[in-house]
């Protein structure tokens, strides 16, 4: 939950930071933390903005501390602990900076992040059950068959190229829903920098949900429900997984290009 | 969005504005006003409320500039705008009753019996 306002008792977890430093290193460490998944995404101007409150913010809190009698250290431990654990601070802060550029009022009322999730998961979705409905309603293997037999693919295509020699119903029916999620969850983390695993989450469930409705309505074969379950113990948790290396990739590619642009500034 | 998200953040976004109805302040001086205010019964991590802030100043509900006193770090002074006057007033009174109707859930009323 990383909704600003809790109870008193919920205290935020402690940040790791090495011990014995001078109180001003941790605070711009932590502030460092902090800003940067921003690089790359949030303009200079905005987050140095962010920053700086947060520099003033911290040091406030601090001195606070300090007067009630504690010894600087700790003072600025508890300071940084009151501001908050930095990957929270700094998603939260992210979604609100995405919120605020959305335009759209369907975008505002179920998050950016979820609509993109729901969209690409969407896809995948449709693609499965089109293809689970072809291969269940056809007979079997026609509707796997190349649009040119393998003979006139050589024909166009000669040596070296591979040529499939058939449509590999175990590759659509089997490498397809494994594949997807792992994906559709990379390009969800690459899209939404904030919160990617948790808009893929909320976007599986009504997914999962029509999975199972149409798996239903397919009975007595029981693949449409097999698929469901199968979305159920896999998608969610691998394209989770997944979008959470997106973010990470993106977050560090950003950072890379931030680097390169400021080095090419320098030399120029 | 979940319910209880966006209630969270809509009784933040009026905790702001409540605090901000009686003069400009900055980020921290809001923060320690919600808590002295709810005897710190309300407090959260104080980095989350630099968003609230900046999507109440994108909406114009309220607006911030650059303070640096002599010898101090400069900071941003935060202040309710005219449409944010207006909104704090709607705000409070939505929450009044809100807080009126779960006042009569609790107390009962004398109504139906159960069967």
């Amino acid at each position: 939950m990383l909704s600003p306002f809790k109870f008193r008792q919920q205290e935020s977890r402690v940040l790791r930071v090495s011990e014995a430093r001078p109180p001003e290193d941790l605070i711009e460490d932590y502030l460092d933390h902090i800003c940067a998944p921003f690089v790359g995404i949030v303009p200079f101007d905005e987050r140095s903005r962010f920053r700086e409150e947060a520099a003033f913010h911290i040091d406030r809190l601090q001195q606070s501390y300090q007067a009630e009698g504690m010894p600087a250290e700790e003072a600025t431990r508890r300071a940084i602990r009151t501001y908050g654990e930095p990957g929270q601070v700094s998603d939260r802060y992210l979604e609100s900076f995405y919120e605020n550029r959305v335009q759209s009022a369907l975008f505002k009322r179920i998050g950016s992040g979820n609509f993109i999730a729901f969209c690409i998961f969407g896809v995948a979705q449709i693609l499965y059950t089109a293809l689970l409905q072809v291969h269940v309603f056809l007979p079997s293997g026609e509707a796997y068959r190349l649009p040119v037999s393998p003979a006139e693919a050589r024909q166009l295509l000669p040596e070296p190229f591979p040529i499939p020699q058939s449509w590999g119903d175990f590759a659509l029916l089997y490498g397809l829903p494994i594949v997807a999620p792992i994906l559709a969850g990379f390009f969800v983390g690459y899209q939404v920098p904030a919160g990617a695993s948790r808009s893929v989450f909320q976007a599986m469930m009504p997914i999962v949900i029509y999975s199972f409705v149409v798996g239903s309505f397919m009975l007595p074969i029981t693949t449409g429900l097999l698929f469901g379950l199968f979305q159920a113990v896999f998608w969610i948790p691998v394209g989770c997984l997944a979008a959470s290396v997106g973010t990470t990739y993106a977050q560090r590619r950003a950072i890379r290009h931030a680097k390169r642009a400021i080095f090419r500034s320098e030399g120029a | 969005m979940s319910e209880e998200r966006g209630l969270q953040k809509s009784s933040a976004t009026t905790l702001v504005l409540v605090v901000l109805r009686d003069g400009a302040r900055h980020g921290y001086d809001i923060a320690r006003e919600v808590e002295r205010r709810s005897d710190n019964v309300i407090s959260f991590n104080h980095g989350t409320l630099y968003p609230v802030l900046y999507a109440l100043e994108k909406s114009n509900l309220i607006a911030s500039q650059w303070e640096h006193p002599e010898g101090e770090r400069r900071r941003r002074v935060y202040a309710l705008t005219d449409e944010g006057r207006r909104e704090v007033e709607k705000a409070i009174q939505s929450w009044n009753d809100f807080s009126r109707a779960i006042d009569k859930v609790i107390e009962g009323g004398g109504g139906a019996q159960p069967v």
